[in-house]
């Protein structure tokens, strides 16, 4: 195994600097590190620790939303009362990625820049309307993450820019959201498939605005329109079983150990419209617990 | 000297042998350096380059960037290990065309299979050298397919001319010999079938391999010293592994010394017959330095044996009653690319198990053990009988839905009664004593069988998402008590007792079941008794934990060698007493000698002890050595497991809620441990029918090759087990022990599995394979709908 | 902070001690720790953060030594399986799965117990639940888990 070099960043410039020297960022390092042991990609030339950097590790209140910082663990994801009570589907995720070890090193930032169609985070960023905050040392952009994630593993960002942040818009009133996962086993598992679902109710409970995404049955995240289906209307078994249909025919899944693209593209529906349903509970105000899986049941082993 | 407090066994004494474990002083084969032994310090690593197709022709092998890479001190091929290909043995008897070569010449048989080996100073210098080594190969096809290999198109060894070997157990001889790649086989045919008979069920059943793969994988620490071999291994077996090492040697088996030090975790799959634990001493040898190797997981799951691996036609045929009167049973068991313990297990465990725990009068039995381009089947947890007790159960149910009888029923019309026991099946197993029925009964009470048929019945007809299903696995098993264990006990000067065995443990308590039946005997208390294992020096013979026979043979054997020395300690105490010796008795509440009705005049065990550690005085040496010989008198643990599951019918996910348990381990030592013997098993035999499977893909690669592939279980997917202990004394043996290591699959198999289908019977649903992933259940229910 | 290139000197604060080593950059933290450090405690049952046999808390959460760079660890205090208990005594944690049977090979028992001393820390009264999540990055072959799961009930109780 080559040995790289190695500092440990401490301010952001730091970070920046030597990325700008060709370094590449490591935050918790697992996907780094377990992919160097596996022999899968060798370990960069030159790495640059940045999970010392406390500005990277603020959920912040915005004008117009909330930024979380790249840095921000799994773990404070599920607990923080912004993401819960705001971004419950993002809580939801984090709550079900790994076990307690993975959830207290991984931050959402590596979990973005990875570019995984199987990352459990990245459906509910995508219904929650997040952008990624990119830095070099020279300048700062926000990418939506349509256009971050171009394929498997694979982002549109420059070797030089770090992801600092992800902006999340506000909330509107009577809003809700969640994150459902078909899990063999609850642990230690990536995604067979899962769905994330956001729904604005409007006065007397028809539906305002929705927005659903899936994870794990196409090469990247997959946004699916269902506003046509729910917009106006009431959440109910019909408008749902709709739901089911279009995230199963929207769903271009693979067949591999876990699952084959058949059973994939039928429980990516059920996962949808139980998505949708929960996070419709939500906006009326029911409060269900962090991770919806394994409060209702759904899902998962328990 | 503390008074012992006897009788310990039945207590659920903390083991003693825990201190270590917990604090993190333990110390496993990869922990091991000087202060173990001092020739370990500066030991070389040893990482294997294997194969990466599951049939190739070999047709090069390049290790020069390897040797000048930084560290390394040789690369060994075929070419260059010097070692004579040894018999075809690691300790099983195959024809030597089948022998597995030490490292791949000219053919590769799996993904994994063993080509050359690097040996570098530091561990992680190995691995870096180990991709420098180029191996060309050329692709043959693949037999991965039990019906293609006993066909026999393409055979897999091919020595000019055929098949060459035919282990053949049964009573009737084949009526023809079947292909080439058929390393065993096993038949029996007995009885007649009822006339009265009416009703038929065939089910085609299939039991996927798994890995035994404890937590700690594979490793072996080598030196040679003056001519002596020294090994520490992760093994089940010192002694047997010492006897291969010796005639792989050809050596005095007094000049090796093995030693097991703490094993974490074995299962079958440390049994110490693998080419990668023959070859590593010999690279010490060559070297003139301590080598040591330790697999990785990936390289465990991929090159350590596998277990299960069987196909079932299965045939059951009674009454339109539930009067069972036939089994018929054509079965195939995948041996993998070599034939190792997988050729005995057919015949030897089986075959005697073909009636289950029921009364049958005809079964029609025969197995073809045929060879596979995937890794060499081995040992695990239940070895031969519970896939097919797994199968036997299933085809029960199948039978009750046929007739529309309760699966409950059917069993309990059945099963094998207690005023039968001992009772001698037409299969020639004697089983001994129990009470099935009992048992059945106390798990389906415990569960409330009734009103969870009631809570069925509100769902099905509710057509609630989650439906509910009850399972039964009702068993008995056959445990390789077969030979007999050595047992030494010895007192110290200070009263004390030290007592040697045979066998070894991995996790199974021994040294404190040990302490607590030796306690029993001696009257000194268990933690006055230490206890020696694992070491081919401290005691001349042993076979090791393997097939639940540890207590039924080495445990009877501790109680032998304990009474052998009391009977001596008493020759002093007479002394000491001045009385007759025929009139001491120990009583073992005190751990004090006296003469019979006159017990306030009494000697201590410091007292027999110091007269007979007096040189000068010593009238008897307190030290015993005992030979327990079980002469075929296996036990039959047994009990019946009763699983409820919900399955999602939109998704298929089946979800485990309630398992009880109802055990017949015999008498139980330390109760405790008991339940943590079962507590395994039943979580072992869960994982299997939920998702624990090794796969390969069409081409022969392992798609299952690290623990995120491989579910063995995890915490979230058992509930908490109920168990309740059923105690019937064997009469195999005088302490009544039976044995409880492998009990734990036998009936947590069926039930889970018999559960799941049961759940979605009514959508005309008759069976699914193992394992019951979330995907099988649903492709099943879409079959339906 | 300059660029180090391998190999590098690390300051490991393990148990409280602070281990000054050399090891190349490239070195994940459990092999540092049982080679360098000389713990050999810390078990390594994989090579992917399935098993949780390398479990070690950083900092006082629990992270998977076997899939950490070790020179990143440099500053944070490393708690391993010896750093629990002291001498002959024994962590309520490591006495209550003596007393359930929780221990039976004994090879997961040091990650088991650091992954369930860092959920009492942070959970002190867990649910049944709880137990389960908090241990779920811990595989046992021999257990099945069941006294597992009493003894960490057990010993929250005591140390509550």
């Amino acid at each position: 195994m080559s040995s790289p070099s190695f500092s440990i960043a401490q301010s952001l410039d730091e970070a920046l600097t030597a990325m700008a020297a060709g370094a590449r960022p490591v935050a918790g390092g697992t996907d780094l590190v377990v992919g160097a042991r596996q022999g899968k990609a060798p370990l960069p030339g030159s790495l640059i620790a940045i999970d010392r950097l406390d500005e990277l590790a603020a959920i912040t209140p915005a004008t117009d939303g909330t930024r979380i910082g790249a840095m921000v663990t799994h773990a404070t994801l599920m607990t923080n009362p912004i993401v819960v009570e705001q971004y419950s589907a993002l809580a939801d995720a984090a709550a079900l990625v790994g076990s307690p070890s993975t959830r207290n090193v991984g931050t959402l930032g590596g979990n973005v820049m990875n570019g995984s169609p199987a990352m459990d985070t990245g459906a509910p960023l995508v219904v929650l309307g997040a952008t990624a905050e990119l830095q070099t040392s020279a300048a700062t952009r926000q990418v939506a993450l349509a256009d971050l994630w171009t394929g498997p593993g694979q982002t549109s960002a420059a070797d030089d820019e770090l992801c600092v942040a992800l902006n999340l818009a506000a909330r509107p009133a009577n809003s809700g959201s969640a994150y459902v996962r078909l899990e063999y086993r609850r642990a230690m598992e990536i995604a067979v498939v899962g769905a994330a679902a956001s729904v604005v109710l409007a006065e007397g409970g028809a539906v305002e605005t929705v927005s659903v995404a899936l994870t794990a049955v196409a090469p990247t995240i997959l946004s699916v329109d269902v506003a046509g289906v729910l917009v106006g209307e009431q959440i109910d078994e019909a408008t749902l079983k709709t739901v089911a249909e279009t995230a199963a025919e929207a769903a271009t899944p693979i067949s591999d150990l876990r699952a084959t693209d058949r059973y994939r593209r039928h429980t990516v529906g059920v996962m949808a419209r139980r998505a949708v349903e929960a996070a419709a509970r939500r906006a009326r105000g029911e409060r269900i617990a962090i991770p919806v899986n394994r409060a209702l049941g759904i899902g998962a082993a328990q | 000297m503390p008074a012992a407090g006897s009788p310990f066994t039945g207590t659920s004494l903390a083991r003693s042998e825990d201190f270590a474990f917990l604090t993190g002083q333990a110390r496993y084969i990869a922990d091991l350096g000087a202060t173990d032994d001092p020739r370990l310090a500066g030991a070389a690593y040893a990482v294997f380059v294997r194969s990466t197709m599951a049939h190739a022709r070999v047709k090069d092998v390049t290790t020069t960037d390897a040797e000048n890479a930084p560290g390394v001190l040789k690369v060994y091929t075929a070419a260059n290990h010097g070692v004579a290909q040894p018999g075809p043995t690691y300790g099983i008897p195959v024809a030597a065309l089948f022998a597995q070569p030490l490292l791949a010449e000219a053919k590769v048989r799996y993904v994994g299979e063993p080509i050359a080996v690097v040996v570098a100073a530091t561990h992680q210098q190995a691995v870096d050298a180990a991709e420098e080594v180029i191996v060309n190969l050329e692709p043959l096809d693949p037999v991965l397919d039990l019906e293609d290999s006993l066909r026999g198109q393409t055979p897999l060894f091919v020595a000019g001319d055929a098949p060459v070997f035919q282990n053949h157990v049964g009573d009737h001889a084949a009526d023809e010999a079947p292909s080439g790649n058929v390393a065993s086989t096993a038949e029996l045919h007995v009885g007649a079938p009822s006339p009265a008979a009416q009703v038929s069920v065939a089910q085609r059943i299939t039991n996927p391999r798994q890995s035994p793969a404890p937590i700690e994988p594979r490793g072996l620490a080598a030196f040679w010293d003056c001519g002596h071999l020294y090994v520490w291994a992760a093994t089940q077996r010192p002694h047997g592994f010492r006897a291969q090492l010796a005639e792989f040697y050809q050596l005095p088996t007094d000049n090796i010394h093995v030693i097991a030090p703490a094993v974490g975790g074995g299962f079958g799959g440390k049994v110490s017959r693998s080419v990668e634990e023959q070859l590593i001493p010999a690279l010490a040898r060559d070297l003139g330095r301590a080598v040591r190797w330790v697999d990785t997981r990936s390289e465990y799951l991929a090159s350590a044996t596998q277990g299960r691996g069987e196909l079932f036609d299965f045939t059951l045929t009674g009454n339109a009653d539930g009067e069972i009167s036939s089994i018929a049973v054509k079965m195939i068991k995948d041996l993998g690319a070599y034939p190792g313990v997988g050729t005995y297990l057919a015949g030897g465990y089986t075959l005697p198990m073909a009636c289950g725990v029921y009364n049958i009068d005809h079964v029609d039995f025969e197995c073809h053990a045929v060879l596979t381009n995937r890794a060499t089947i081995g040992a695990f947890r239940g070895a031969g009988r519970s896939p097919y007790l797994a199968a036997l159960e299933r085809m029960v149910d199948i039978y009750a839905a046929k007739i529309g009888r309760d699966p409950a029923d059917v069993r309990r019309r059945n099963l094998i009664t207690a005023d039968m026991m001992p009772f001698t099946t037409i299969a020639g197993a004697t089983y001994d004593e129990a009470d099935y029925l009992a048992d059945l009964n106390l798990a389906l009470e415990i569960a409330d069988y009734q009103n969870l048929r009631l809570e069925q019945a509100a769902r099905r007809s509710g057509e609630q998402p989650l439906q509910l299903g009850i399972g039964i696995g009702s068993y008995c098993h056959k445990t390789t008590g077969g030979g007999g264990e050595e047992a030494h006990v010895r007192i110290t000067a200070e009263g004390k007792a030290v007592v040697t065995t045979g066998t070894t443990s991995q996790g199974h308590g021994h040294v404190t079941t040990w302490a607590q039946i030796a306690s029993d005997v001696l009257g000194i208390a268990p933690h006055d008794i230490s206890i020696v294992e694992g070491n081919t020096d401290a005691i001349a013979s042993g076979v090791g934990a393997v097939g639940s026979r540890s207590l039924q043979t080495a445990g009877l054997a501790v109680h032998k060698a304990s009474g052998a020395v009391v009977d001596r300690a008493r020759n002093i105490a007479a002394q000491l007493l001045e009385a007759a010796v025929g009139d001491i008795v120990l009583d073992t509440a005190t751990g004090n000698f006296h003469v019979v009705g006159t017990p306030a005049r009494s000697v201590d065990w410091v007292a027999v002890a110091t007269l007979a550690h007096d040189e000068d005085l010593a009238a008897e040496e307190l030290s015993c050595g005992e030979f327990y010989d079980n002469d075929g008198r296996d036990t039959y643990p047994s009990g019946s497991v009763v699983a409820v599951v919900e399955v999602d019918v939109e998704t298929g996910k089946a979800k485990l809620v309630r398992l009880i348990s109802v055990d017949d381990a015999g008498v139980r030592v330390n109760p405790m441990i008991v339940d943590g013997q079962i507590h395994g098993g039943l979580a072992a035999g869960i994982a299997q029918v939920l998702g624990e499977e090794i796969v390969y893909d069409s081409n022969g690669n392992l798609l299952t090759s690290n623990f995120m592939d491989y579910a063995i279980g995890s915490i979230d997917q058992f509930p908490q087990f109920e168990l309740h202990a059923s105690v019937t004394a064997s009469s195999h043996n005088e302490l009544g022990f039976k044995a409880v290591g492998e009990s734990g699959p036998m009936g947590a198999v069926p039930a889970v599995h018999n559960a799941i289908v049961d759940a979605v019977r009514h959508l005309g649903i008759n069976h699914i394979d193992l394992p019951c992933t979330p995907q099988r259940i649903w492709e099943a229910l879409e079959a339906q709908r | 902070m300059t660029l180090e290139t391998a190999p590098a000197s690390i300051n490991l604060t393990v148990n409280g001690v602070t281990y000054p080593v050399v090891a190349d950059t490239s070195r994940n933290l459990l092999s540092v720790i049982r080679t360098e450090v000389g713990l050999t405690g810390t078990k390594e049952g994989c090579d992917d953060c399935e098993c949780g046999a390398c479990m070690v808390l950083l900092d006082g959460q629990p992270v998977n030594s076997c899939s950490y760079l070790a020179a990143q660890a440099e500053g944070k205090a490393i708690t391993t399986i010896e750093g629990l208990g002291d001498g002959d005594a024994l962590h309520p944690l490591q006495a209550k799965m003596l007393e359930a049977g929780g221990v039976q090979c004994g090879f997961c028992t040091p990650g088991m117990i650091m992954s369930a001393h860092a959920l009492l820390e942070r959970t002190p009264d867990p649910t049944e639940e709880e137990i389960r999540i908090g241990l779920s990055g811990n595989l046992c072959r021999c257990t099945g888990y069941a006294k597992i799961l009493q003894a960490v009930g057990e010993a929250a109780v005591e140390l509550r």
